[in-house]
C-alpha cells in the first residue's frame, strides 16, 4: 500500500503544506514581534540611571548637564558664570550638593527671567522632569504620572515640590499620588510616613543645611536604604525604574502573549492539519482500495465474458452438426415412417455420418477448450510455437487457398498466459476473415511478428469503419456473431492478464494492431 | 397432406449438407422441390416456376429473406411461407409478425416439426383445382397459373361462380358484383364467359336459360 504512488503524492502534498503553513505563522509572528524588538533595541539613556552601582558615574554626568543647563540659563539672563566656577571648585561634590547648588543656581538665575521653567528632556522628547516658575502653587494640572517637580515662586523665591507618585504594592504598581506642597507641608506629611515608602529623602537648603530629614525603614527589604538622594533624584530615579519595569514589563508580557498566541495557533493547526492529513489519506486508501477492487472485478470479469464467448463459438460452431444431426434423424424418420425399404448398408452409412458429425462436435470442444479456456497460470512458450498452434486451428474450416499467414517470431521463450495470447491472435484472425468475406477479396494476406516487446499484426481485408469504436463492448459489424465482445475481451486480455497497451491504425487495404508488452521476455 | 402434391416448394437453405438431407423428405411430399442457397436464385425461381410454398432460411449469404417476403408482399404475391433460423432475435420476430407466415421455426427442427408446419400448410390451402389442372386459391383469391390470360373483370367473373359453385347465379347478381355496364350487359357477360370457356372446356360454365349460370366442376378438389 505504501509504495502506491498517489498515497506518495498526497503525503508529500499534505508536508508541503504543513510546511507552509509553519513558514508562514513564523512569518507573521517574526513581523508582530518586530516593533517591540526594535523597542528593546533603542538605546535609552535613562536607564542608566537606575543601577546604583553607577551611581557616581551617574551623579558625575548629572552636574555635566545642569552645568551646561546653568550655562545656558546664565547665557540668557546675563549672569555671571562665577557661580558655577565656584561649584568647580568645592572638592566635596555629592548629588545631593551638586542638586542643591543647582537650585540656587536656578533660583538666583531664575529670579529675575523671564524663563517660566526647564524642562529636561529624553532623546524621544519625552519630559522627564521639570523645573518652572509658578504663580500660583496650587493650580497644576496635567502632570506627568510619576513625575517630580520643582517649582520656585517668581516673587518669593519659596520652593515648592509637586511629585506624583507611584504606589507600590509587592513590586506591582497599583496606583499613582500627586500632591503639591510647600517645604513645611513636605516636612508634616513625610513625619506622616505618608508618601514614600522606599526611599530616604533629604532636602537640603541654600547654605548645605537639611532641610528636611527623615529615615524610612522599608516595609519590604526590612532596612534602610542608606544612599542620601536629592529629592530629585529620589523621584527620577523612581520614575525611571518605573518607567523601564513598565516598558520592560508591557514589552515582555506583549512578546510573550504574542508567542503564546503564535504557538498555541500553530499547535492548533498542526493537529488540524495531522488529523485532516489522516483523514486524507484514510480516503485515499479507500478510493485506491475500491480501485484495486474494481480492477479484480473487471479481471473476473472479463475471464467470464472469455467464458461466455466460449459458450457463444461453441454454440456457433455446433449449431451446423446439430442441424445437420438433426435432419439426418428427420431423413431417418421418414422413411420409417413411410415404411420404406431401408438396406443394411444405408443404414451404417446413416450410423457413420451421424458418428461423424458427433466427433467433430466433440472435437471442437476439446479445441475449444484448449484454446480459448483462461488458465490461471503463466506458461514458458515460444511465441512461434504459439502462433502456429494458433494458426493451425484457424484454418481448420476455412478455404485455405484464400488465406496466407506470415509470421516472425522472436525464438525466445516468453513467461506469459498462453491462452490469452492464443484468444488474441485467434480473434483478430477471425475478425480479419470475417471483414475479408465481407469484401471478397481475392486473397486474405495476414502478417504478424513479435520483437519481444510489440506484437504486431496486419492485414488486408480492408480495415474497421471506426478505430475508436472497435474496442466498445458490443459494438459489432459481423452478420452472425452479433455478440460484439470479442475485441473488448481481447481489450481486457491485453491490459489485465497481458499488462499490456492495445493500438489500431489503418493500413494501405487494412488494419494494423500493435500489443505492447512490458516484460515478459527472460 | 396429399393435397400438397400439387404444389411446389421453394427451398432456400445455403447449408447444402443440410439441404440434401431434407430435400429428400420434401420431395415425398411436393410435386417439385426447387433448392437454392442464396436470394438471388429464389428470386429467379419465383419468377420462372411460381411455387406455391415457400420454406426459407432467413440468414443467406446474400441477404435477408424477411425482405424478400416483404417485397412479394408488396407486389401483392401472396404465398404459403414457412421461416426458418437459427436466432429467435426480437427484431426478426417483430419483423415477421405482419409478413403472416404460417410458421416460424427455429433450429435445428426435428422431424415432427416439419409434419406439424407441412399439415398446417395443408390446411391453410383451400384450393379448387379446375379443369387443366389449374388451381384456385381461396385464401389467397388467386389461381396457380393463367393470371396474364384473363382480364381483370374475367377473374372477378370465375371468382364469383367458383364461390357460388353449388348454386345458379343470376345475371342481376353477376352484373351487380362484376359491375357491367347496363347497356351492353349481355354481349360483354358473353365474351367474357366465352373466354373462360376456351380454357376450362365448353361444359365449365353453364348457361340456365333465362336464369343464369351455374360452374360444372371436376370431382376432385379438396
Amino acid at each position: 500500500m505504501n509504495k502506491d504512488p498517489i498515497i506518495s503524492v498526497y503525503k508529500k502534498f499534505i508536508y508541503v503544506v504543513i510546511f507552509f503553513i509553519t513558514a508562514i505563522s513564523i512569518l507573521i509572528s517574526m513581523l508582530t514581534l518586530k516593533p517591540f524588538y526594535d523597542n528593546l533595541m533603542i538605546e535609552d539613556k535613562t536607564k542608566y540611571y537606575l543601577y546604583g552601582d553607577t551611581l557616581k558615574t551617574q551623579i558625575e554626568d548629572k552636574i555635566t548637564q545642569y552645568k551646561q543647563i546653568a550655562n545656558q540659563i546664565a547665557t540668557r539672563t546675563r549672569a555671571k558664570s562665577t557661580l558655577i566656577e565656584y561649584n568647580n571648585n568645592n572638592n566635596t561634590i555629592n548629588l545631593e550638593n551638586a542638586n542643591q547648588i543647582l537650585l540656587n543656581i536656578l533660583g538666583d538665575a531664575l529670579k529675575d527671567s523671564s524663563i517660566q521653567g526647564i524642562q529636561r528632556v529624553n532623546p524621544e522628547g519625552k519630559v522627564l522632569a521639570q523645573i518652572g516658575i509658578i504663580h500660583d502653587a496650587f493650580n497644576l494640572e496635567n502632570e506627568h504620572v510619576s513625575d517630580v517637580n520643582y517649582f520656585i515662586h517668581k516673587e518669593s523665591g519659596a520652593l515648592y515640590l509637586s511629585i506624583t507618585t507611584p504606589i507600590y504594592d509587592n513590586k506591582k504598581l497599583i496606583g499613582s499620588d500627586r500632591v503639591t506642597f510647600t517645604v513645611s507641608e513636605i516636612e508634616n506629611i513625610i513625619n506622616k510616613n505618608k508618601i514614600f515608602s522606599t526611599t530616604k529623602i533629604q532636602l537640603l537648603d541654600s547654605k548645605n543645611n537639611a532641610l528636611l530629614s527623615n529615615n524610612f525603614n522599608s516595609p519590604h527589604s526590612g532596612k534602610s536604604i542608606e544612599n542620601r538622594y536629592s529629592l530629585v533624584d529620589a523621584a527620577y530615579i523612581l520614575k525611571c525604574s518605573v518607567e523601564e519595569s513598565e516598558l520592560h514589563q508591557s514589552t515582555y508580557k506583549k512578546i510573550k502573549e504574542i508567542i503564546y498566541t503564535i504557538l498555541i495557533l500553530l499547535l492548533v493547526s498542526l493537529v488540524g492539519i495531522y488529523f485532516i492529513s489522516k483523514r486524507l489519506l484514510g480516503l485515499v486508501e479507500i478510493k485506491i482500495a475500491q480501485k484495486k477492487e474494481l480492477q479484480a472485478m473487471k479481471t473476473q470479469t472479463a475471464k467470464f465474458a472469455t467464458i461466455g464467448y466460449i459458450l457463444f463459438a461453441i454454440e456457433h460452431e455446433w449449431r451446423k452438426p446439430l442441424n445437420y444431426l438433426s435432419a439426418l434423424s428427420a431423413k431417418f424418420q421418414h422413411k420409417m415412417h413411410q415404411n420404406a425399404h431401408m438396406d443394411e448398408k444405408a443404414f451404417h452409412d446413416f450410423l457413420i455420418v451421424v458418428d461423424e458429425t458427433v466427433h467433430d462436435m466433440s472435437q471442437t470442444m476439446t479445441d475449444f477448450k484448449q484454446i480459448y479456456l483462461p488458465s490461471y497460470q503463466k506458461e514458458e512458450i515460444q511465441m512461434e510455437y504459439l502462433i502456429n498452434q494458433t494458426v493451425e486451428y484457424f484454418k481448420k474450416n476455412k478455404n485455405i487457398k484464400k488465406i496466407k499467414i506470415d509470421y516472425n517470431m522472436q525464438q525466445d521463450k516468453i513467461h506469459t498466459y498462453a491462452y490469452a495470447w492464443r484468444y488474441i491472435v485467434l480473434n483478430l484472425l477471425q475478425n480479419s476473415y470475417e471483414k475479408f468475406s465481407q469484401t471478397k477479396r481475392d486473397l486474405l494476406h495476414i502478417r504478424m511478428s513479435f520483437d519481444g516487446k510489440i506484437f504486431t499484426f496486419e492485414d488486408n481485408a480492408g480495415g474497421a469503419e471506426d478505430i475508436s469504436k472497435i474496442l466498445q463492448l458490443f459494438y459489432t459489424t459481423k452478420k452472425y456473431d452479433k455478440s460484439g465482445i470479442g475485441l473488448f475481451i481481447v481489450k481486457s486480455l491485453v491490459e489485465d492478464s497481458l499488462a499490456g497497451k492495445i493500438y489500431f491504425s489503418h493500413i494501405e487495404n487494412g488494419l494494423k494492431v500493435s500489443i505492447a508488452i512490458e516484460e515478459s521476455v527472460k | 397432406m396429399t393435397k400438397l402434391k400439387n404444389f411446389s416448394l421453394l427451398y432456400l437453405e445455403d447449408d447444402t449438407k443440410l439441404a440434401n438431407a431434407m430435400i429428400e423428405i420434401f420431395h415425398s411430399f411436393f410435386k417439385n422441390v426447387y433448392h437454392t442457397t442464396t436470394i438471388s436464385g429464389a428470386e429467379e425461381i419465383l419468377y420462372e416456376k411460381n411455387p406455391e410454398v415457400l420454406l426459407l432460411d432467413i440468414e443467406v449469404e446474400d441477404g435477408n429473406s424477411l425482405k424478400l417476403i416483404e417485397s412479394l408482399l408488396a407486389n401483392n404475391i401472396s404465398k404459403h411461407v414457412i421461416v426458418t433460423s437459427s436466432y429467435s432475435t426480437q427484431a426478426y420476430l417483430l419483423q415477421s409478425i405482419p409478413l403472416k407466415l404460417v410458421d416460424y421455426l427455429i433450429k435445428p427442427v426435428g422431424y415432427k416439426t416439419f409434419l406439424e408446419v407441412l399439415s398446417k400448410v395443408s390446411k391453410r390451402i383451400h384450393v379448387q383445382v379446375l379443369p387443366n389442372g389449374i388451381l384456385y386459391d381461396y385464401t389467397f383469391e388467386s389461381l396457380s397459373s393463367l393470371t396474364d390470360v384473363f382480364s381483370y373483370k374475367e377473374l372477378i367473373l370465375l371468382q364469383l361462380v367458383i364461390k357460388y359453385k353449388h348454386e345458379v347465379i343470376t345475371y342481376e347478381k353477376v352484373i351487380s358484383d362484376v359491375e357491367f355496364d347496363y347497356g351492353m350487359k349481355k354481349s360483354t357477360m358473353r365474351n367474357h364467359l366465352s373466354n373462360l370457356r376456351r380454357y376450362f372446356g365448353k361444359s365449365f360454365i353453364e348457361s340456365i336459360h333465362d336464369v343464369g349460370y351455374k360452374i360444372n366442376l371436376p370431382n376432385s378438389h379438396t
